[in-house]
Order: C-alpha cells, then structure tokens, then sequence
C-alpha cells in the first residue's frame, strides 16, 4: 500500500480544502468584470492576432530570433556535497548555426566557491538580526542562480555579436537578469540598443503581486494579498493581453493568455523598446500551441535542447571525476534506494 | 544513418534524420567485425520529438508550426527516421550499437538478387526496395520491366525479379494466392506470358475464359510489346476439344457423369456393370437404352411374345437380345438407368463426346501453351481426364527411358490453373484430387511442374499446399487463409500484417529458391484479357448502339405522323432485320426524342417527328 489514508489525513485536506474555498469563492469576491473595471485604471486590455507571414516578416526584417535558456544539473543531494553543472544555451532559428554554449560548474566542495560563499553570509550576518538569520545553503542556491543568469545573458551577448538577430527571447523575466547578474545585464541591455535587438523574457511562473499593491484598498478586503497569477486567473480572454502602464525597473510588463489554458504567462520587454510590445505579444502567442500551457513553442525547443538528462550528468561525472572522489564527496545514498 | 538502441543477432535499428527508410530495401552495416552484413528493412517509423502524440498535453498546432517557419525555424527537419533492419544472415554475435549504414552497391548485393540471365528465366517484375539501385545494374538487366502504376506504364524502376524457372526442377510448383482483386490473374497471366517467351509446353485450364493472348495490351509502348498469337492455342471443351470415349476408364466415365449431376450409389454401380471397356459411346449408349427399353417392356413380355411368337424376325431377335440383357443387368433400378441416359445426353449435348484430345497433344509437343476453357463443372473432369492422359504419357517416356527402351518422344509440361481449390480441394474428393496430387509429389521427377492460383489456401489439399515450393502472395484479407500463408510460407509477422493492405499487383515471393521472402511488384502484362470492359460500360455501349441503328432506320423516313405511322412503319420494318408493331415504333420514336435525338413536335392532331436541324 503506498499510503495509508487515514481519518486524520481526510480531515486536513477538507479543512484544507474549505480554508481555500472560502477565500477564493466567497460572494465578496469581485466578479470578474468588476476586477477588469479597476485593473483598467493601472492598465490596458489589448486583444492580440496571430501573425501573418508578412506582419512576423516586417517585424524580424530577415533577422534570426534567438531562443535563451538554461539549465542545471545536480549530482548529489545535500549541501555541501555536490557539484552542479550549468549550461546556457543561444539557439539561432538559422538551423545552418549551431548554438552558442557556455559551461560553468558550482560546488561548495571547490575552493573558490566555499570562500565566495562564506564572504556572502558573514556580510549579511553581520547586517541583520538574529531571527533572519541567512544559511549557507540558501546563500549557496542564489549564487548559482545568478552564475547561471550571468551565463544565460553572456550567450545573448555573444548572439548579438555573431548573429546580429531581430529578438532575443529569453525563458524568464528580465528582471531576474538584472538583479542577479547586473554588470553582464548593463552591457548586453546597451549592445541590443545600440544594434536595434528586442529582448523579451517569457515568464512561465508569475510570481508578483505588483496588481494588488497598486490596486490596494480598492480590493476587497479577502483579496488584498492576492498574488497576480490568482487575480489573473480566468480573467483574459484567449489571446488578450494586460499592458502595465507604467514601466517598472526599466521594463514594460505584460501579461497574456497565450492558449486555452485560463492561466497567464507574463512578457516583459526593455522600457526603450516599449512601442512595440504588442507586435511582440503578437509573435509569442502566434509560436503558443492553442492547446498548450502557453510557453512559445520556440523557448520549448531551446529548453529540450539545453537540458542535459540526469543520465548524461552521470555519465560526464563518471567520466571526468575519479570514481573514490565521486563517491566520497557526491554519492547520494539516497541513490541507492531499493524501491 | 547508424545502428541504435540494441540490438540482437538477427535485428537491428538504423536511425538517420536525413535519409527516409524504404521499407524492403537493403542496408549494409558497416560493422567490420562481423564482414559488414547485409539486412533488408522490414519496419519503417518516423518520429519527431517537436511534435508528440500526446493526448494528455498541448499539441502542436499547424498554425504554430507556421509561424515558427515563418521565423526561419522548420520543425519538420528535426525528423527522426527509424527503421528495423532483418539480417539476412544471422551473424554470430549482436551488432555494435553505433555502427555506419550505408546504401550496398548493386555489386554487393547482385549474387542475392539475379539468379538468372533474363532471357533464362521469368521476368516477372521488379524487387521492391532496390529503386536505388538501377542505374549500377548491368545493361541487360535495365528497361525489362515496365510497371503499370496508376493507370499508367511507367519504366522499370529497381532490379527486375527473375524467376529462375530451371531450378523448378530442384524446387518444383508455384502457388499463387491472392483474393479478388489483389493482381493474382494478373501475375498468372505475366507468368504465363513468361513461359510463352521461353517456349515451355504449358496446359492452362481457364474457367473465367480471360486467358487469351492475342490482344495487345493497349497502354503499354510498342517496344515491349510481344507476338504471342503463334505461342498458343485456345480450345474450348465441346467445341474444338473433348474426351475420347473408348478411352475412357469406367472411373473416368462416372467422374463425368457425376460431374453432369451427382451419382446415387445405385448410378455407380450401374456404371460399374454397364461401362465395357474399349466401349465407344455408341455401344455404350445403345446398351443403356436398349436396357431401358427391355425394362419398360418387362421380362414377362417379353417371354410371352417371344413364345407365343407375336414376335418374329429382326423384331424377335431384338426382344432376345432385350432378354438377355434383363438376365445380365435386370437386377440395376430402372430409375438409375435412365438417371444415366439423362446425364449421358447431356455430356454429349455439350459436345465433350465429339471432340478429342488430340489437339492438345499436339499444342504440348510443339511447346506451346494451351488454353482450355469450359465451365468450372465440366472443366474439373475433362481436367482429370487430360491430365491422366498426358501425364501418363510423359511418365511412360521418361520410365521408358530409365529402362533404355524406344518410345516416342513427349516433352516436360507445366500445368497452370486458377481457382485451384476446386481442383484439388482439402476434406473431400474431387475428381482431379488424385492426380493433381501425384503431380504434385512425383512432378518433379517427371518433369511435371505445377502453377495453381487460388484465393482459398485454405481450402487447397495440404498435400499439394506442401509441395508448392514457390509462393507468391497476393492481397489477402480472410484471416484463415493468412494464418494458412503463415504456416505454409517464411513471411513473417511483419509481412503477414502487411498482406491485406498490399496494392493490387504487390506480391511477397516465398521462394526456395531465394530462400528467402521478397517483395516484388508485378510487371505490366504484355496482353490483356479479352473481357476487361466494365460491364455496366458495355450496357450503355450496346443501348447507344441499338439507337443508332434504329436512328439510321428511321431517319430517312422523317418527319413521321404520329396519326399517320402506319405508311412508313413498312419501310422502317424493311431497313431493320426485326419487325416492329406501331405502338412500338411509337415508343421508340419518343424514346429518340427524349434522348434528343429528334425533335417530337406537339400538333394539334398529335405529334410530329422530325430531324433535328
């Protein structure tokens, strides 16, 4: 039996169940209209079309569009034994080009990354009070974070520079670029400028409330910490898009239902490059399956390509690193389990 | 193209993302280690991992797919062909995974694929999967065999399949199985053809009367085109061919008459004590008759007029003769005799008795093929009969032979029929059983090979499925019969799912003498069937021309008088060779007219009919 379901267990997830219900579908909710009505204030609705050849034509002017995304792999479990190994990929729409990769490998166990590491907790230990205490591991996860956001934006760098393309599509916000890998940010926002390239981040996972701090006490009370996927949810008609108005950190966001799926994803594009942000829309939900989660077919393409399967992982590992080090520093016991 | 995923001994899988698979073509693996074999592909897939067959998950939509080639991105290129690729020898341990595959040269791979010269044996088609390949082969192997696809003769394309006819004497008889439709009169008739070219003596026993070779077939180009009108000769039973009655044996004549209708135990044994040999059918007629009259005039009668001398004379001796013949046979039910006139008459009806084998004989001895055609009832038992002769004969030369004794010379023959079930069926006897099947088993020796086309296997006699050392396989949809094709034949799993989806004229040739299956499509026949106009085509033809002469009968007679037909109903009547009555002429004048043909126009009096202007 692979779970016992006991009486205890059924009556958390009711009591679960009816927590969220009543939040979620209490009468004082605004209907949806009346949630358009105040958005409206704070942001455009847009409907979108599919593109034509000739509209996608007039807006990639014969130029390739690149796909960015990344990935990591983790042999090992529990901090600090483990060794991550990061990739970036740059993928042209011009098959006759192979991608631009760039590699790096993170683990506490080197050297250069433990002191990397502690620098950055005793500084901020040294900030805060005890309560919020920062560990180790947590520091450790947003360094390789940011590695890989460095990494990511450095192949969209180089894109520019061997490929000169129309768009730049990365998987992710924009804003994530920015704060986590700042000074490769600077330059490669300063480069697309100069050679007149789009960037825009698709967001899969909206993890902001920016709505409900804007819209504040005009909510209803139950409504006021909702976060934006929650407010958005069911709102947008097929092929809609919500325009922010103003732009925040540099950067115009929107969101859009880009297939059946009531759930939206989330675009964002460079405050200079703000006036085309609709034709941008456009094309992401133009390369969206209709029956899909919403996520352009291109970045999905990107992403099979960059992900190296844990199978692969093992076999460079085991290639690469000496089987008693393997074992002593990365061998998760949990790997052994029998069932 | 590589080798992927694992692999075994007999199979492997080649993956390659430019090149598309065939299915039955061959492949060359490049594994040094094992003396890079051969293999045919026997499975063919593609795959593209953009575009999954998920039900539970989003689906590439044709609009999406697109748009991402209007950004320069065609995701159809990231297709995956796969194909499972049979050794043709086992090798001795599993392929290495990753091995190159590559295309063989026509070189490589001849010795496997032309067993024969093409004037020695039967070009019958071409191998499919071997497309590629046509343009390394050798000149006399090139533009032999012309293809009939879609309506049309296109040029051999691949290396012709050529059967090599000499090693029937090793491996003898062809079966051909096939359901309607499926190309099996077709390949008969290529094959026949064949035979023809190389002059082999051939009985063809034809019930559907299509086996005739005269009529050049109409699309195909005139350098292909063969003259077989001195090649063959068509007989029909009763009409140009029949049975010798003094040579019949008493088996033979209840075989016959039971093929005219079915024989009461009772019929048999009256033939049995009636059928003399060396009788002609004038003896054996007369006895029969002269036994119904004796047994309608009865022995007391008889006995009395002949004592009381009533009777004198011829007319006496008649009635003692009646007497003697009541002594002999009175015993036999009067019922079975004249149930045997009955049948006899109609035997003869047929003409069967008027007519010999000889013919036939003498076709044979000039290598020709001959066609006999009749009705599959009567066809069945002259079939036995011919054969038993014929064989006999060849059987006695070639013993005569062995034992270094003179006699005259008769040639080896092939002996070729469709609808083959019903001469040699499974489960019960039928009068060509016997003899089929010993040729069948002792053919070989002799020189006696047969060619038996069926849509049944099933029901074909196991002794004789057996010994068909040559197989070609037509469509076939009944499951019974592929479970039959199965166990008689190497096609294997793969293949025996593919057989009710074949195209007419594709067959899987099972041959012992390849010794291993292959796909072959049949070649455009040189000829066609006499009969391939579409019957309901030829409704209308016949009508249309009906009209016409009626039109002609009439037309020099218009305009015609509805009130007033009578005047010229004689000289229509004189131009027609039939002889129509008013309401008649009337009916088909308004027939015409509805056809638009004439014009009928309404009067006051009646109608008008008149030439069209």
């Amino acid at each position: 039996m692979k779970m016992l379901l006991t009486e205890d267990l059924k009556f958390l997830l009711k009591d679960c169940n009816d927590k969220l219900k009543e939040k979620y579908e209490n009468q004082s909710n605004l209907g949806k209209k009346d949630l358009r009505r105040l958005i409206s204030k704070m942001a455009e609705f847009i409907s979108l079309n599919r593109m034509k050849k000739v509209e996608i034509d007039k807006l990639i002017k014969g130029r390739p569009i690149i796909g960015v995304d990344g990935s990591v792999n983790k042999q090992g479990k529990v901090y600090p034994h483990y060794i991550e190994l990061l990739q970036a990929l740059a993928k042209s729409t011009d098959r006759s080009q192979s991608g631009i990769v760039r590699h790096d490998i993170f683990s506490p166990m080197i050297e250069k990354d433990k002191q990397n590491i502690l620098k950055k907790v005793s500084i901020a230990n040294n900030k805060v009070d005890e309560d919020s205490k920062v560990y180790a591991q947590e520091v450790a996860g947003k360094i390789r974070s940011s590695l890989l956001a460095s990494l990511e934006v450095l192949v969209a760098y180089d894109s520019i520079l061997k490929w000169n393309p129309s768009l730049i599509m990365m998987d992710g916000s924009l804003a994530r670029y920015k704060i986590q890998a700042e000074e490769e940010w600077e330059e490669l926002v300063e480069l697309a400028l100069k050679r007149e390239v789009l960037i825009v981040g698709v967001i899969e996972e909206i993890g902001t409330h920016d709505l409900s701090l804007a819209l504040g006490d005009d909510l209803p009370n139950k409504m006021v910490d909702m976060y934006d996927r929650e407010l958005m949810f069911g709102l947008l008609e097929i092929g809609e898009m919500m325009l922010f108005a103003d732009p925040k950190d540099q950067l115009k966001k929107a969101f859009v239902r880009s297939s059946r799926d009531p759930g939206v994803i989330g675009i964002d594009l460079l405050k200079e490059q703000s006036s085309v942000i609709k034709d941008v829309a456009s094309l992401v939900y133009s390369l969206t399956p209709e029956a899909g989660r919403g996520i352009p077919i291109w970045l999905d393409i990107v992403d099979e390509e960059v992900r190296i399967s844990n199978k692969m992982m093992e076999m460079i590992i085991d290639n690469y690193l000496d089987p008693t080090l393997k074992q002593r520093l990365f061998h998760s016991k949990r790997a052994d389990r029998v069932y | 193209m590589q080798v992927v995923g694992l692999t075994t001994q007999q199979e492997v899988y080649v993956a390659s993302k430019e090149r598309k698979f065939r299915i039955n073509e061959m492949l060359k693996i490049v594994d040094e280690s094992l003396g890079t074999p051969l293999g045919e592909v026997v499975e063919t897939q593609a795959y593209n991992r953009y575009i999954p067959l998920s039900i539970d998950k989003g689906f590439v939509d044709k609009g999406v797919i697109a748009s991402l080639q209007s950004i320069g991105y065609n995701i159809s290129e990231d297709e995956i062909n796969i194909a499972k690729v049979r050794l043709l020898k086992e090798a001795p341990y599993p392929i290495k995974t990753g091995s190159n595959v590559v295309s063989p040269e026509f070189s490589e791979v001849k010795s496997l694929l032309v067993k024969e010269r093409p004037e020695d044996g039967l070009v019958l088609g071409v191998i499919k999967g071997t497309e590629e390949m046509g343009q390394e082969m050798d000149e006399e192997l090139k533009d032999i065999a012309p293809l009939f696809e879609d309506e049309e003769v296109i040029p051999q394309i691949g290396v012709p399949f050529n059967f090599k006819v000499k090693a029937m004497h090793q491996y003898p008889h062809i079966g051909i199985i096939g359901g309607s439709g499926s190309g099996k009169s077709f390949g008969m008739r290529v094959i026949l053809e064949e035979l023809m070219k190389l002059r082999v003596p051939t009985i063809v026993f034809d019930p559907h009367f299509e086996m005739d070779f005269s009529t050049k077939f109409e699309k195909l180009a005139d350098k292909y085109a063969n003259d077989f009108s001195n090649d063959f000769e068509v007989y029909q039973i009763g009409q140009t061919v029949g049975v010798n009655f003094s040579d019949l044996s008493t088996k033979d004549l209840s075989d016959l008459l039971a093929a005219a209708s079915s024989l009461s135990d009772s019929m048999i044994n009256a033939v049995q004590s009636l059928h003399h040999k060396r009788d002609s059918l004038l003896s054996f007629k007369g006895r029969l008759e002269d036994l119904q009259k004796a047994q309608e005039l009865g022995r007391k009668r008889l006995e009395r007029d002949v004592k009381s001398g009533a009777v004198e004379g011829d007319l006496k001796e008649e009635y003692q003769m009646y007497l003697e013949l009541l002594d002999a046979y009175g015993n036999l039910p009067p019922s079975s005799v004249s149930g045997l006139i009955w049948r006899l008459n109609r035997l003869e009806r047929e003409g069967l008795f008027s007519h010999s084998i000889d013919q036939i004989e003498v076709g044979i001895k000039e290598r020709k093929l001959v066609v006999i055609q009749g009705p599959i009832w009567l066809l069945q038992v002259f079939a036995t009969y011919v054969l038993g002769t014929l064989y006999r004969k060849r059987r006695d030369y070639k013993d005569a032979q062995y034992r270094q004794q003179e006699v005259d010379y008769f040639p080896p023959f092939v002996i070729a029929t469709d609808e083959a079930h019903n001469f040699a069926p499974k489960g019960y006897d039928a009068p060509a059983n016997k003899v089929i099947k010993e040729i069948a088993q002792e053919g070989r020796k002799y020189g006696t090979f047969l060619i038996l086309a069926t849509q049944r296997p099933t029901l074909l006699d196991e002794t004789v499925t057996a010994q068909l050392n040559t197989k070609f396989v037509f469509r076939t949809v009944r499951a019974s019969d592929i479970e039959t094709i199965k166990q008689e034949t190497d096609l294997t799993a793969e293949e025996a799912k593919r057989l009710p989806y074949l195209r007419s004229g594709d067959t899987f040739v099972s041959s012992a003498i390849f010794g291993r299956t292959l796909a072959v499509r049949i070649r455009a026949s040189k000829t066609e069937s006499p009969h391939t106009e579409n019957p309901f085509e030829e409704l209308n033809n016949h009508s249309e021309a009906e009209d016409d002469k009626l039109y002609q009968a009439i037309v020099n007679s218009l305009p015609i008088d509805s009130n007033d037909m009578m005047s010229k109903l004689e000289e229509i009547n004189d131009r027609l060779d039939v002889v129509l009555e008013r309401n008649i002429l009337a009916d088909k004048l308004d027939d015409l007219a509805e056809k638009g043909k004439i014009v009928a126009r309404k009067s006051i009096f009646g109608k008008i009919y008149e030439e069209i202007e």
